[in-house]
């Protein structure tokens, strides 16, 4: 089952490109990476989801209902953590929680405090407005929680946490996932997606360029090849897969997702010093699919 | 669960509220004092201003030496006016406060539709201005009390006295409230609700002056809810009354249709 379901959705702002004709779904129980540089349509395509804005053409389910015709249904089984986190400036932390809860059926103490506790988040008189960025984050996050919503949509919601803080978010998030909660993982920071996520979502200038499982991408196949050459041949390396080579004195280096032993075969007519073969970081791949 | 934020706003606009009641029935205190100098002076000043100027105030209608007529001059001005900057200034702001301070995203976030929060703000701001009102005819009652006593006057014009500025304050406040729905993030909503307050009030002073300029007196809430009117005939003008109440209604109504179709662009 699909926990959204997004179907040719397109955003023009006047006439700057918000997404076209963007295609993507989220299985149950998911956590999906969706990756892009800053300006690639991340943000619009969640705002469309929760309906804060309105699309040009297309359409969007959660949950197997429409994103504007259900938003308040949608919204009641959903958690949302903003990239930019602007809440009421003249509410305390734990004031904001509880104005937060009552839009929910009931209140959630136990999950409060217990968030709270492990994301060393302060319940103290501090303001809002006097928070730190990451605090901020914090507040966000267990706001998003609180109501154990089905799916946890978060734009960015590392920014601003310290590390041990992010692996005690991590482990949340595995935790819901456990539960059964579906996670939409916005983020430009490709490691962290690398962490936790099962699949990524790659969007650049407003359309996802490639979904695929996290391993897959990984492990299968892309390799990172490096080649040191004895003697002074002029290798000709015109292989299909090839992505891209650079060439430094008797070095050459590549990103490769051809044939393996295409390759090896290849390699095998020449005298070599050295070979490396290695998982290139996500980094890496993404760079590819960004310059294409 | 619009009550929950209805409870918040209410709460978070109380101070201003009660200083805005404060500096009003401050006025109208300090004014109603004076009504007694007045009336021992007036058969002597009346002659000193000219007869144009006292026709522009609507002076050869009202008998200052009136409780009434004395408050429709002078009171009833700083009740109208300065209610109508809070009105406006209010409605729109806790509507636009919320794209402004980017707010909104964390309250659409939550299982409530738009027209909720619309509903929430709009009882918010009605609750304000009628307590506005009401502290300020317990302010004026009790005012007539200490500074006219044994003066006699008309109930039911003094009630429309209290009404008529209550119905134009509710007309602002939804014409404000129509502009933060449809202005984008706010942007220049408080200079164009206090124009949109000084430029009316201007209009029925222009309209009173000079004949040319009468028709502007249909623009007006200001007119429609003109004191010297209601006192010289003794009623709120009824077709001023179901304008005002129009005017209303197709803002408000115009407010819920803009508001579910805006962008929130943060």
């Amino acid at each position: 089952m699909n926990i959204i379901e997004i179907n040719n959705l397109t955003k023009y702002y006047g006439k700057s490109r918000g997404i076209i004709d963007l295609n993507l779904e989220v299985k149950k129980g998911e956590i999906l990476g969706f990756i892009g540089p800053n300006g690639a349509g991340k943000s619009t395509t969640i705002r469309l989801l929760l309906n804060f804005i309105f699309p040009t053409s297309g359409s969007a389910k959660i949950l197997g209902k429409d994103i504007i015709k259900h938003t308040k249904e949608i919204r009641r089984q959903v958690g949302y953590v903003p990239s930019e986190v602007d809440y009421y400036s003249d509410l305390t932390a734990s004031e904001m929680l509880q104005y937060s809860s009552r839009f929910y059926d009931r209140s959630y103490p136990e999950k409060i405090a217990d968030l709270s506790d492990r994301l060393e988040l302060d319940l103290d008189k501090k303001k809002v407005e006097s928070l730190s960025h990451g605090t901020r984050k914090k507040l966000a996050i267990i706001q998003a929680l609180i109501h154990n919503p089905e799916l946890l949509i978060l734009d960015e919601p590392t920014g601003g946490l310290d590390p041990l803080v992010q692996k005690v978010f991590f482990e949340i998030l595995k935790e819901e996932q456990d539960k059964g909660a579906t996670v939409f993982f916005s983020s430009h920071i490709l490691t962290e997606v690398q962490k936790i996520c099962d699949r990524v979502a790659i969007i650049k200038d407003g359309t996802i360029v490639k979904v695929e499982n996290i391993d897959n991408l990984v492990e299968d196949t892309f390799k990172n090849i490096r080649i040191e050459f004895d003697g002074n041949e002029g290798i000709d390396f015109d292989l299909p897969g090839i992505i891209q080579k650079e060439t430094s004195d008797k070095i050459v280096k590549l990103l490769y997702n051809g044939d393996i032993n295409l390759l090896l075969a290849r390699l095998s007519e020449i005298n070599l010093k050295n070979l490396w073969i290695e998982e290139p970081s996500l980094e890496e791949i993404f760079m590819h699919y960004y310059h294409r | 669960m619009k009550v929950n934020l209805y409870l918040r706003e209410l709460r978070k606009n109380r101070t201003s509220l009660l200083v805005w009641a404060a500096i009003i029935a401050g006025l109208l205190l300090l004014y109603t004092s004076m009504f007694l100098e007045v009336v021992a002076l007036w058969d002597v000043a009346k002659d000193l201003f000219p007869e144009p100027l006292l026709l522009a105030f609507g002076l050869d209608r009202v008998d200052m030496t009136t409780i009434l007529g004395f408050y429709a001059m002078d009171s009833y001005i700083t009740v109208i006016l300065l209610g109508s900057i809070y009105a406006i200034l209010l409605s729109s702001g806790i509507l636009a406060k919320e794209e402004k301070d980017k707010t909104i995203e964390f309250l659409l976030a939550k299982p409530l539709v738009r027209s909720s929060i619309i509903t929430g703000k709009l009882l918010v701001w009605f609750t304000n201005i009628a307590v506005l009102n009401v502290l300020i005819s317990i302010t004026a009652f009790i005012s007539f009390r200490i500074f006219a006593a044994g003066h006699e006057y008309n109930r039911t014009v003094f009630l429309f006295l209290l009404v008529a500025p209550f119905l134009a304050q509710i007309t602002f406040a939804s014409v404000g409230f129509l502009a933060a729905a449809i202005i984008k993030k706010g942007k220049s909503l408080t200079a164009i609700c206090l124009s949109i307050v000084l430029v009316t009030f201007f209009f029925n002073k222009i309209a009173g002056a000079a004949d040319r300029f009468k028709f502007l007196e249909h623009f007006t809430p200001f007119h429609y809810a003109d004191s010297v009117d209601i006192v010289y005939y003794e009623t709120i003008n009824p077709g001023y009354l179901i304008l005002m109440l129009a005017i209303t209604s197709v803002c408000i109504g115009g407010a819920y249709l803009s508001y579910n179709r805006k962008d929130m662009i943060l």
